[in-house]
Parts: C-alpha cells; sequence; structure tokens
C-alpha cells in the first residue's frame, strides 16, 4: 500500500476567492499498486466540503461522497477529529483504489481527478497524474516457492501446481502442460 | 517456456479462475511481467492462510476479510434511481404547528393542467390527507433529484426559474420525460443531501453560486426562497432541513457476512433489530478448484464461508473477545483458521478435511432454572481481572430483572478481605428496570436484623450508592433514615473474575416464574364457564356453560364474566393482567373487556355505537332499541326540549322548558336536575363529550360542563364571511377550541373541517378553510338531513333525496316506498300519506359484525308515528304505539350518531377508567389510556392495566413495559367503591350485572368477535413490577445460555464434512431400478414383479445399498 497525500495549498488558512483546478506532481508506480489517497491535508477550517466525486482515471465508476449532516458517533471514527481537527465528521478522508496496469503497454499513464464542493459554493477541482510501469517478477513476485503439486491422472499426466509468491504470499494455482 | 530444468513441460500457464454465477465475478487481474510471462493473480489467494492440493482438490484457506474484497457483484451496480411518496415538512419550534409545502392556489395564482403554485402551511390548514400535501421524491443518484406531485391525471414536476438570485420562483410544470435521461441539474433538478434521520436539503447552482431551498418569512406568510449557502457553518438549521417519511436506508452488499439479531418483542414476525444486527462483517472462505477441470487457461472455482462465529463448542452467541471487534463492543467472530490438515494420501488424503482454529474464549453452558458451579479458566487474557460488568455476559443473555429473585444472579469465591465489605452481602444480579433494557450488575447487601433473606431478595431498593462507596463507612450515618425504610440496598457490583476464581451461576427458570406467580394470589386465573344465548320456548335465555381453560376465543355467541367486584370493591385497587391477539385489521366491537358504565373499568375500540334511539313527544322521552322495542319511558314535569345524546353508555342531558337540565343514565333513570338560569331561551347548541355549548336569544354563547352542570361564559367569534352580513345567529359549532356563531340549524358535520347546516330551503356546505358555499336548494320545506361519510340523506315532507357530499345525486324516494309488515295476515302496507320527521343513522354490532343503516321517524296517515330502518330504497316501519308528533319531536336526534362519530374514536384501543366521588357525584375522574391497533404486528400481546389508589396510579404495561402512566390524588378513591358490576370479557357490560345485549332484548348485541383472550388474571390489589414481569414471562420460554469467558488464546480443529466431487469412494446408497421393454401394462402384474425383485434383490445387493425405486419403461410401443 502506498499514500499520496493530496494538499491544497491555496486553501490553508484562507478561505478560497474563487474555484480552482490544481495540477499535482504525476507519481510513478510499479506494478498493480493499492493507493491510499489521503485527503484530510485539504484545510476545511475556513469552509466545509459538501461533496467529494472521485473519477479514479481507469474506466472504473466514479465515486460520489457526501458529508453527513449528522455525524453518528457510534459508527463512525472520531480520529480525523482529535488529529486533524475536522469536527463533525468530514468527506476529506482515505480512499484506496486498486491499479492494475494495462497488458499491452509499458507505460500507462492516468490521472486521478477530485471535485470537491465546499459550503460557500466554490469547488476545487485537483488532478493527480499517476504512471504505472509494468510489473516485474523481482518487484513483486521475487521468488516462487513450490507449496503443492499433484499431478493429474486423467490427463496425459499434466501437473498443478500451487505456487507462492515469497514477496507478497500471494498463492498462484498454475498448470504444467506435458505436451 | 522451457528450459533444461523442466523438460517433462511444455509450457507453465496462470489460468483465469471462473465462478459458476454470471453476476458473480472473481477480482483477478492478468498481468504481463516484465520479464516476459503473464501471471494471473487472483486477490482471494493473496496472502491464504494456506494451500493444500488434495482429493483432486486445489484448497485455499483466505485471510480474515470481507468477501466483497474477493468477489464483486455486477447486478449492484446499474440503476441507482429511486423514488417515494412523503409530505415535506419543516420542523418549527415548540408550541407551533409544522409547516408543510403544499399545492394551493393563493394570491390568485392560477392552478391549471399545465402548472400548479407552490405554497406552505400546516397541515391542519386542510385535511392531513389531502393529495395536495404529498409529493413524490424522484431520487435519480446519489445527487440529483426532482419533486414530482401527481394530482391524479398528470405529474407536476417543480421547477425554480431564475438565473440571479433575486427574481426566481417556485412553479410545479407538467412534464411527462424520462428520468433516466437526465445526467445534470436543471430547472426542474435539484442537487440533494438526505440523512439517516430522514432530513432532506435541496441545492441549486444559480448562475455561479450555490444556494439551498430555505423558508423565508415575509409579511404575507412564509414563502419558499433559494437562499446563497452562508460561507461558514453548517448550513444546517430548520428552515432549510426537510422532514420526510423515510429513512435513508442504503442497500447493504448482500455478499457479506452479517450477524442477524430479531426484534425480540415482536415474537410472532421477524423484524431485524437493525441495532444489535452487525452487517458486512469479515469473514473466512474456503476457495477450491476441482482440479480435473482446470485447463490451462481457465479453472473453476468456487468458495465457501468458514464458520468464524462460531464459539468453543459451536454455539453461535454474542460476546467474542475484545481483541478483534469494532468499537470495543462484544462481537461474533470467535475463531481464526490458520490451516488444513487433509492427510498424508496425497490422492485419496481424509474424507473429512481437518481445519485448525485458534480461539479466545472459554464457553460455559448455563440451564435454565439451576445453579452452575464452574472455575475460571487459569489464564484469562488479555486481563489479569475482569470486573463483572465488562464481561460479555450481558450479551451472552443473561436475564436482567427488577429483583434479584427475578434475575440472574451470579456468586465469586471472595479472594480478599476488601470484596463485598458492606454490611451483610446477599448476592450479585443482574437489574434491569424495563425488559428492553440491559441490565447491570449489582450487589445487594442487607441488614438480617432489619429484613429477612426472602424479603431483602424480592423487593426493589431505591438507595443506589456509587461503585467506590463504602456503605459501612462514611456514608452510614447520612444514610440511617433510607437504611431504617429500606434495610438494604444495591450498589454497583465489586465482583471481578480472575484466573481460577470459583463461580456460581444461578440461572432463573420456569419454576422461579412459576412460583412468583403461584404466590401472587389472583381472583382469577382462568375461565371456568362461559355465556351463550340460546332460544327457550320462543325466548332467548343466556345459557352458561362448563369451560375450564386458560384461552378461549370470542367468536361474537359468547362471553364471560367474573364476579370480583366485591374483593375490589373491598381492596379500592385491582390489576388485569391478560394475552390477547390483536390484529390491527380487525374490528373487536365496542366493549372488549370490563364493566365501565358511568363507573368502572372497561378496554373499548368503537366507542361510536348507538344502542338506543330516542323519540320525544310533548313531555314524555321513549327509548327504543334498534328493533324499536320500547325499553323505557321517561316523564318529565316540563316540556322536553332537547335530548344530549353522549357515547352510548354515558349518562345523557335532557334540556326541559324553564331552564331545567336533568341528567339521566342508560337506563332512563334521572339522577341530577339543574336549573339553568344561565343558559336564556336558547337557539342553537353544540355537544362535546364534557360539555355543551349554547348560544341564546341575547346572542351570548355559554358553556354547560356535563358533569357538574355548572354553567359559565363563553367567548365566541364570527366566521369572516359573515362578520357584518347578519344581525342574528342562531347557531353556534366549536372549531379547535374556537367557538364560532353561525347561522341555521341541524349542523351535521362530514370531517373534521366540514359541516353542513340548513337555512330555510337551503343547505349550507362549510369548509372552514374555504367558507360555506350553498350546497342544496329544495322547492319544498326540508324536515331533516343527516350525513353518513359522505352520503347526504335530505327528508321533505313526504320525499327523500341522496346526494354525496360533492353533491352528486344518487337516489331518492317517497315516504309511499317505505312499508309496514303485517306479520298476522302476511300483507304489507304503505306509509303512503305520512310525514317525515327525522332521519339518524344506527352504528351497531350484532354477533360481533358491525352494521350501519338509517333510522327515520315519520307520522303516519293513521297519526301514529312509525320508525323505519333498512337499506334505502328497501325500508320497513313499524308503528310505536301510543307515540304521536308534538312540536318538539322533530328537534331531536334519534341516535346522534352524527355527533358521537365526530366526537369519539373507533379505532383506537382504550383502557378507559371512571371513578366517582361518592360524596359528590359531580366529581368523576375519566382517565383513558389509548393506543392505535395499527402501530401493532398481529401476534399476542401481554397487557396489564393497574390501579393504585393509594398511589393514585393508573398505568398499562405492554409485554412487561411500561406504555403509559397517569396519575390522580393519591388516596382519594381509597374509600371510593370501584367498580358496579361484574366483569365482562366478550361482551359489553351494562348496569345491574347485565350485559347490554340483555338490556336491550337483543341477544348477542355488542358481543365481541375474533377476540382472544388467553391467561387472564384479575387481582384485587396493584401488583408488583416483578409480578407484571413475572406474568408475562410465564409463558415465555427461557433460554440455556452459553457465557463467554476469556481464557487466553487456544487451538482446535473441527471437521468439514464434504462430498468430493471426484472421489471415487463416494456414491449413492440408493439406486433406481428399470424394467424395460416388458409391454405389460397390468398394473396388478407390474407390482407382483416389484415385489419379487425386492424380495430376491437382498440376496446380491451389495450391503448398505437400498433400492429407491422401480420403473417400467418400454420403447416402441405406444
Amino acid at each position: 500500500m502506498s499514500n499520496i497525500f493530496i494538499k491544497l495549498p491555496a486553501l490553508s488558512g484562507t478561505a478560497l476567492q474563487s474555484s480552482i483546478s490544481a495540477t499535482l506532481e504525476e507519481v510513478t508506480f510499479k506494478g498493480a499498486p493499492s493507493i491510499m489517497f489521503v485527503l484530510t491535508g485539504i484545510d476545511e477550517s475556513k469552509s466545509k466540503a459538501l461533496t467529494l466525486d472521485i473519477n479514479w482515471g481507469d474506466n472504473s465508476n466514479i465515486e460520489y461522497y457526501q458529508r453527513d449532516v449528522v455525524y453518528d458517533y457510534r459508527e463512525q471514527s472520531i480520529l480525523n477529529e482529535v488529529l486533524y481537527g475536522k469536527i463533525g465528521g468530514s468527506v476529506l478522508e482515505e480512499y484506496e483504489h486498486t491499479y492494475t496496469p494495462t497488458l499491452s503497454t509499458q507505460v500507462t499513464s492516468l490521472s486521478v481527478q477530485f471535485l470537491i464542493y465546499f459550503n460557500d459554493g466554490f469547488f476545487a477541482n485537483i488532478f493527480q497524474p499517476i504512471r504505472l510501469l509494468k510489473e516485474s517478477y523481482y518487484d513483486s513476485i521475487e521468488k516462487l516457492g513450490i507449496l503443492n503439486t499433484q499431478m493429474i491422472g486423467t490427463s496425459a499426466s499434466n501437473t498443478i501446481a500451487n505456487l507462492q509468491s515469497r514477496f507478497n504470499r500471494r498463492t498462484y494455482t498454475t498448470f504444467f502442460d506435458k505436451d | 517456456m522451457s528450459s533444461s530444468y523442466t523438460k517433462s513441460v511444455s509450457s507453465i500457464s496462470f489460468p483465469t479462475g471462473e465462478y459458476d454465477d454470471r453476476f458473480v465475478t472473481l477480482d483477478q487481474y492478468d498481468s504481463v511481467l516484465e520479464q516476459g510471462f503473464q501471471v494471473n493473480n487472483i486477490t482471494a489467494l493473496s496472502g491464504a492462510k494456506d494451500s493444500k492440493i488434495n482429493n483432486y482438490t486445489s484448497f485455499h484457506i483466505t485471510n480474515k476479510s470481507k468477501l466483497s474484497d474477493f468477489l464483486q457483484l455486477s447486478s449492484i451496480a446499474g440503476d441507482e434511481s429511486t423514488s417515494f411518496v412523503t409530505k415535506l415538512g419543516f420542523q418549527r419550534a415548540l408550541g407551533e404547528l409544522d409547516q408543510y409545502l403544499y399545492i394551493f392556489n393563493s394570491d390568485g395564482e392560477v392552478a391549471t393542467n399545465q402548472q400548479k403554485p407552490l405554497g406552505v402551511r400546516p397541515l391542519n390548514a386542510a385535511n392531513s390527507f389531502s393529495n395536495n400535501y404529498f409529493f413524490e421524491i424522484e431520487a435519480l443518484n446519489n445527487n440529483l433529484l426532482r419533486i414530482k406531485h401527481n394530482n391524479g391525471i398528470f405529474d407536476f414536476y417543480l421547477n425554480y426559474s431564475g438565473v440571479s438570485l433575486s427574481g426566481g420562483e417556485f412553479v410545479f410544470y407538467q412534464n411527462t420525460d424520462n428520468y433516466k435521461e437526465i445526467t445534470q441539474e436543471r430547472n426542474d433538478v435539484f442537487r440533494y443531501n438526505l440523512d439517516d434521520d430522514g432530513y432532506l436539503q435541496l441545492f441549486k447552482t444559480i448562475g455561479t453560486t450555490l444556494t439551498i431551498f430555505t423558508l423565508s418569512s415575509i409579511p404575507t406568510g412564509i414563502v419558499p426562497i433559494m437562499a446563497p449557502l452562508q460561507p461558514s457553518g453548517l448550513n444546517r438549521d430548520f428552515n432549510n432541513l426537510i422532514n420526510i417519511d423515510y429513512n435513508l436506508d442504503t442497500n447493504k452488499q448482500f455478499l457479506n457476512n452479517s450477524f442477524i439479531s430479531y426484534s425480540s418483542k415482536n415474537a410472532s414476525n421477524l423484524t431485524l433489530n437493525t441495532q444489535r444486527s452487525s452487517f458486512d462483517d469479515n469473514g473466512q472462505y474456503m476457495f477450491i478448484t476441482n482440479y480435473n477441470t482446470i485447463s490451462s487457461d481457465k479453472m473453476p472455482i468456487n468458495y465457501f464461508a468458514l464458520d468464524t462465529s462460531r464459539s468453543e463448542f459451536n454455539f453461535i452467541k454474542r460476546g467474542s473477545n475484545l481483541i478483534d471487534t469494532p468499537y470495543g463492543l462484544p462481537g461474533y467472530e470467535n475463531r481464526d483458521y490458520n490451516n488444513l490438515y487433509l492427510g498424508n494420501d496425497q490422492e485419496g488424503g481424509l474424507t473429512n478435511p481437518i481445519l485448525n482454529y485458534t480461539f479466545y474464549n472459554k464457553d460455559v453452558f448455563i440451564t435454565n432454572g439451576t445453579d452452575t458451579y464452574f472455575q475460571a479458566p487459569s489464564s484469562t487474557y488479555p486481563y489479569t481481572k475482569l470486573n463483572i460488568n465488562d464481561s460479555t455476559f450481558v450479551n451472552n443473555g443473561a436475564f436482567a430483572g427488577p429483583t434479584p429473585q427475578l434475575s440472574d444472579k451470579i456468586f465469586i469465591k471472595r479472594q480478599n478481605s476488601t470484596q463485598y465489605d458492606n454490611g451483610r452481602y446477599l448476592c450479585t444480579w443482574l437489574s434491569g428496570s424495563s425488559l428492553e433494557e440491559t441490565g447491570i450488575w449489582v450487589d445487594r447487601y442487607y441488614y438480617p436484623d432489619k429484613i429477612t433473606k426472602t424479603a431483602a431478595l424480592s423487593s426493589s431498593a431505591r438507595y443506589a450508592p456509587a461503585l467506590n462507596d463504602s456503605v459501612d463507612g462514611v456514608d452510614l450515618s447520612v444514610a440511617d433514615a433510607v437504611l431504617a425504610r429500606e434495610k438494604f440496598f444495591d450498589k454497583k457490583s465489586d465482583a471481578a473474575i480472575e484466573p481460577n476464581i470459583d463461580i456460581k451461576y444461578q440461572r432463573i427458570g420456569g419454576a422461579d416464574i412459576t412460583e412468583i406467580i403461584d404466590s401472587s394470589a389472583p381472583l382469577i386465573s382462568s375461565y371456568d364457564s362461559y355465556i351463550t344465548s340460546k332460544i327457550v320456548r320462543g325466548e332467548s335465555e343466556n345459557i352458561c356453560v362448563d369451560y375450564t381453560g386458560k384461552e378461549l376465543t370470542f367468536n361474537g355467541s359468547n362471553y364471560t364474566s367474573f364476579n370480583v367486584q366485591d374483593a375490589i370493591n373491598d381492596s379500592k385497587s385491582f390489576t388485569l393482567n391478560f394475552d390477547m391477539y390483536l390484529d390491527p385489521t380487525v374490528n373487536y366491537g365496542f366493549e372488549l373487556i370490563g364493566n365501565n358504565t358511568n363507573r368502572g373499568f372497561g378496554i373499548f375500540q368503537d366507542q361510536t355505537v348507538t344502542p338506543f334511539i330516542h323519540v320525544v313527544g310533548d313531555y314524555t322521552l321513549y327509548i327504543y332499541n334498534t328493533d324499536f322495542v320500547l325499553l323505557n319511558k321517561v316523564e318529565f314535569k316540563t316540556k322536553i326540549k332537547h335530548v344530549f345524546k353522549r357515547s352510548a353508555l354515558d349518562d345523557y342531558i335532557v334540556a326541559t322548558a324553564g331552564n331545567i337540565y336533568y341528567k339521566v343514565n342508560t337506563q332512563g333513570n334521572k339522577i341530577k336536575l339543574e336549573c339553568g338560569s344561565g343558559i336564556l331561551d336558547y337557539y342553537g347548541t353544540h355537544m362535546e363529550h364534557d360539555h355543551i355549548d349554547f348560544i341564546s336569544s341575547d346572542q351570548k354563547t355559554t358553556r354547560m360542563n356535563i358533569n357538574t352542570m355548572s354553567v359559565s361564559a363563553l367567548s365566541s367569534t364570527e366566521f369572516d364571511v359573515y362578520k357584518d352580513e347578519m344581525c342574528l345567529y342562531d347557531n353556534v359549532v366549536d372549531y379547535n377550541d374556537t367557538v364560532y356563531k353561525l347561522p341555521g340549524s341541524k349542523t351535521k358535520w362530514e370531517n373534521n373541517n366540514t359541516f353542513f347546516y340548513k337555512v330555510s330551503n337551503f343547505i349550507v356546505k362549510h369548509n372552514i378553510d374555504f367558507g360555506p358555499q350553498s350546497f342544496l336548494k329544495s322547492n319544498d320545506q326540508i324536515v331533516d338531513f343527516n350525513i353518513l361519510n359522505d352520503t347526504i340523506v335530505t327528508l321533505t315532507t313526504d320525499k327523500y333525496f341522496i346526494h354525496n357530499t360533492s353533491a352528486v345525486f344518487l337516489l331518492s324516494g317517497s315516504i309511499g316506498d317505505i312499508n309496514i309488515p303485517i306479520p298476522f295476515n302476511d300483507t304489507t302496507f304503505s306509509l303512503s300519506g305520512g310525514a317525515f320527521t327525522s332521519i339518524d343513522w344506527v352504528n351497531e354490532y350484532i354477533e360481533g359484525i358491525q352494521y350501519q343503516y338509517p333510522v327515520i321517524l315519520a307520522e303516519g296517515s293513521d297519526k301514529n308515528m312509525y320508525l323505519a330502518k333498512g337499506l334505502f330504497p328497501t325500508l320497513t316501519a313499524t308503528a310505536l304505539s301510543g307515540v304521536y308528533l308534538c312540536d318538539n319531536t322533530s328537534q331531536n336526534n334519534l341516535t346522534n350518531y352524527n355527533a358521537i362519530n365526530r366526537i369519539y374514536n373507533n379505532t383506537s384501543i382504550d383502557f378507559k377508567l371512571s371513578l366517582r366521588n361518592y360524596l359528590d357525584t359531580e366529581d368523576v375522574l375519566n382517565q383513558t389510556i389509548s393506543f392505535q391497533p395499527s402501530s401493532f404486528e398481529p401476534g399476542f400481546y401481554n397487557f396489564t392495566y393497574r390501579l393504585d389508589s393509594l398511589q393514585g396510579n393508573s398505568s398499562l404495561y405492554i409485554n412487561g413495559d411500561l406504555y403509559e402512566n397517569q396519575t390522580f390524588q393519591p388516596g382519594k378513591y381509597l374509600i371510593q367503591d370501584i367498580f358496579s358490576d361484574q366483569f365482562f370479557i366478550g361482551s359489553t357490560g351494562f348496569q345491574s350485572n347485565l350485559d347490554l345485549a340483555t338490556y336491550l332484548r337483543q341477544p348477542k348485541y355488542y358481543y365481541s368477535k375474533d377476540l382472544i383472550v388467553r391467561n387472564p388474571f384479575i387481582y384485587d390489589r396493584a401488583i408488583s413490577t416483578e409480578e407484571i414481569f413475572a406474568i408475562y414471562l410465564s409463558t415465555k420460554d427461557i433460554d440455556d445460555i452459553t457465557l463467554s469467558l476469556p481464557g487466553g488464546q487456544r487451538t482446535s480443529k473441527t471437521e468439514i464434512q464434504q462430498f468430493f466431487k471426484f472421489n471415487r469412494n463416494n456414491s449413492s446408497n440408493l439406486i433406481d431400478i428399470v424394467v424395460r421393454d416388458l409391454n405389460l401394462t397390468n398394473s396388478i402384474v407390474r407390482d407382483q414383479i416389484k415385489t419379487s425383485i425386492l424380495a430376491e434383490a437382498k440376496q446380491f445387493l451389495p450391503v448398505g445399498t437400498k433400492i429407491n425405486n422401480i420403473t417400467f419403461i418400454d420403447h416402441g410401443n405406444s
């Protein structure tokens, strides 16, 4: 899991004077990363974020969040209140998404869009470009160990084997074709 | 890929996982590595706890995770739109009426089929069911919605037009387009925010400003506007929060594990208790592949859930350790599965795979009604010492009660001398004041020199020391007086569970409850007989049938009565407890249970019944039953002016000439006389349950209190439309506690805000909001008219006309259509040549079935008076012997149903208590506790009604929980009789220990139908809360429970019973035998062959194999 901290310098300590659009610096990942986008750093002391639309940029569904009118302390964490002073909850929390690089290209470039509506009527449109590189055996598998194997009796002694990555303990069921 | 190491393998492939259900997709992705080969990553197999291949199957135990992390449901996506119908309300401050959006025509705004105006007004401004208050919220997605109104013909959508902040307006325009095409904000599309509590906020971008739908006060009233959002703050106040009739209930992704609790109080149905259920839980899953079906490009994958919620001994219960649970509450995750053992034989393996798991909690099984001794485990990881209130026993199902006798108790061996130091320790028990509440464990101490142990067990303490108090020390002097009174006290428990400590747990059981009930000495605890009506030699007799049992169904032809009034009148307090099957769709009739006439207690439903018909002739009041049999004749000294009939069994008021007012009971006895000198020569009247308003010839309005018959002056007002138009009013109505003067006479109400009255030859329809309008005009003199629901019947001298209240003509007829049957010679005469006098309605129950029909008084051509009833146009009349038309006959209502129906309720179940001060007959206490059956699910409910005249309390408990408590002056009725008569169930009790049907001489009238009452208990005292609990619980089962104790980390194993698809040992023991082409059709021969096969098969079939079926199939021979 990797974290990307989204910040809006224009907003720290001052109210927005107009709607803004910001493109952040590109971040490069290798393999199929699970990325945690941390929006808690966006200052809400002057105006509260009402809604948040996230376009992950990889053709998955656009996600939509809105601020709870009533914050339910029975079910929700108070960490954001304690750590960041966001009283009564916030939509600017942490959002996770897993990207998978496309099969056909070496490099995939895409950008994540966060559209935040504030209660003073202004919005912030934030773009976070992401560059995905192909996975490497040495990065995302490292070494395959054999968990167990079995010959398939009905076939011409083909074998299946459960292999496990030493890197992330992911199990791969593989088919060893003898012919 | 080939290499020198894998000569026997020509390729290695990573097949794609496939799940059989096309709506479920496995979370996986292909990736081409930099090194050039392609691998398939299946999320479920990442970080798997264990993987094994055995028995032709590849197994993987997943990590603890949500199933939705591994599988996706494609059916969840799609149309996000939803719609619901609701009122749109704005809550107002205390004492003000809530405001609602409403479609109405004000300020000349035009309402057409193309557009409708929007306004704001409270609900009582029109009937709250008026369609104009209802809107359909059409939520297009999580962001946008439209507000629709349907007037029965067209759809209208709320539009806000305006490009700047000023100058916009709200109009509903007719529209028919498809919501699916809308993707962005438009004039009729708003952004919205809807919270869990049912508050909606509407937003709209105007120009570049985000605005919110807000109510604004202007000099002419309240109007909606779109107001800019405040730069700071939450923008949440009562002018922009719209209250709707729904809560936001998001659909949970149903793929994940859930732990469901049902609402325990509604035992007759399965309603989820969402507060106590847990959704979207983590779990562990076994993903499996049958490897015979794997190919180089795909493999079928299936899964099953592992039982992570089972405890050590396979109980499913609340209360796991506190390590894994969210929010620090006891949860349901008891097991962590770690690995899988399938035996050493890789091909065959074990028939039943073995799973190893870790758990932390020890189970202690407790049987109800017993004492269980056990020792705490040697490790109580993660605790070293655990207070009983921090344990999970309450969540495990420990029973909380009002006293130690009716609750679970626990005794923990004293480890050191500082424990249980206060006074004399009695026990630690789970104290809870209501069945809905979870209790807390408290220690009870008592003073053995002041109170016995048994007495200390069965009472509830009122002194509650804090946790740290040592009552023996500092507080004792302060609390001396309290201790002398209470003699014992409770303190939040000090009991703590430590490793290896000895514990005794005392679980309440059925015997404990029975003991409490047995020692409670009820007057009545079961039925011993019921009474039914039977015709004996032409006379109907009440027959008493012996019946012993605890449950009786009252089916409209039987009732029972208990002779308890003497004992209760001695004790001046009583308790009634029973279970009743409550079905909100059933109308049970008038009085279900009790003996409430002008004193006593009764449970009523339809209080609008009219058992009596009153006919007035000069000085005489004739009281008939609805078959026109004369029950009573009451003579007055002066001429009768008015008879005011109240609810069926209440006394009524008779006004006679000379300003004399009598109170007359239902048996026709004059019980009070008052000279009403405060009321002078009145014209019109208006009756309510406890008062009558009069308007006098001097235009003054006065009010008579019906209980005391005292008269007071009353201020009144005029309707705006009649101001300065009328010089003289002769009628009066009371609406929302305001008295209005009116013209006309014979006021009849259609509903809460519409009434009709007669002015010369007109009938006026008067809606309080819209004002009066001329409704009907007659060329002949209007004799009388009356309204039932939306039907209005008008009488002229010899004709009747029926319209609905929207003035649509339905039917008419003449007096000649009414027949008089003559039974002796079996012919009929017509009432032709007579004249109508008055009309009214009867509402009655016969064998529990409701009947409503008109009753008409007319004078025959023979100058005799006739009463007719039936259904229009078929009416039959009966002569009233000795009754003749007088001046005052037509002035009086026959049943007064229209007023009674307005004043009293016919759906709610009312527990009504009437107490009378015997030193002062005017001092009457009426208390009613009501509930609407529609708010209950069908099922048996336990009701306890308790009257405590010493403390001045009357309380209703439903299912052991206090529903409502009403108070009156303590001790006042300790010297009064409470009941006058026997206590009836299933019929209406009347005076002198008669039931109403017997008095009316109408057998089976006002019997209750479909009424099931079981376990009737009547006490001649106010029983304690403990006894109320106990009676409610006596029909319930007390469960055995399994306590959870922290027991350190331990491991265990479980087996899975699994049918391997390709296991060679696995075949069915049942076989079918097919006999082919014998060409036998004779079933007898076939049966003989079957018998022979069955007999011989035993000799050669393998042991354990059974024949399932023998069939005959013939091919080629039809």
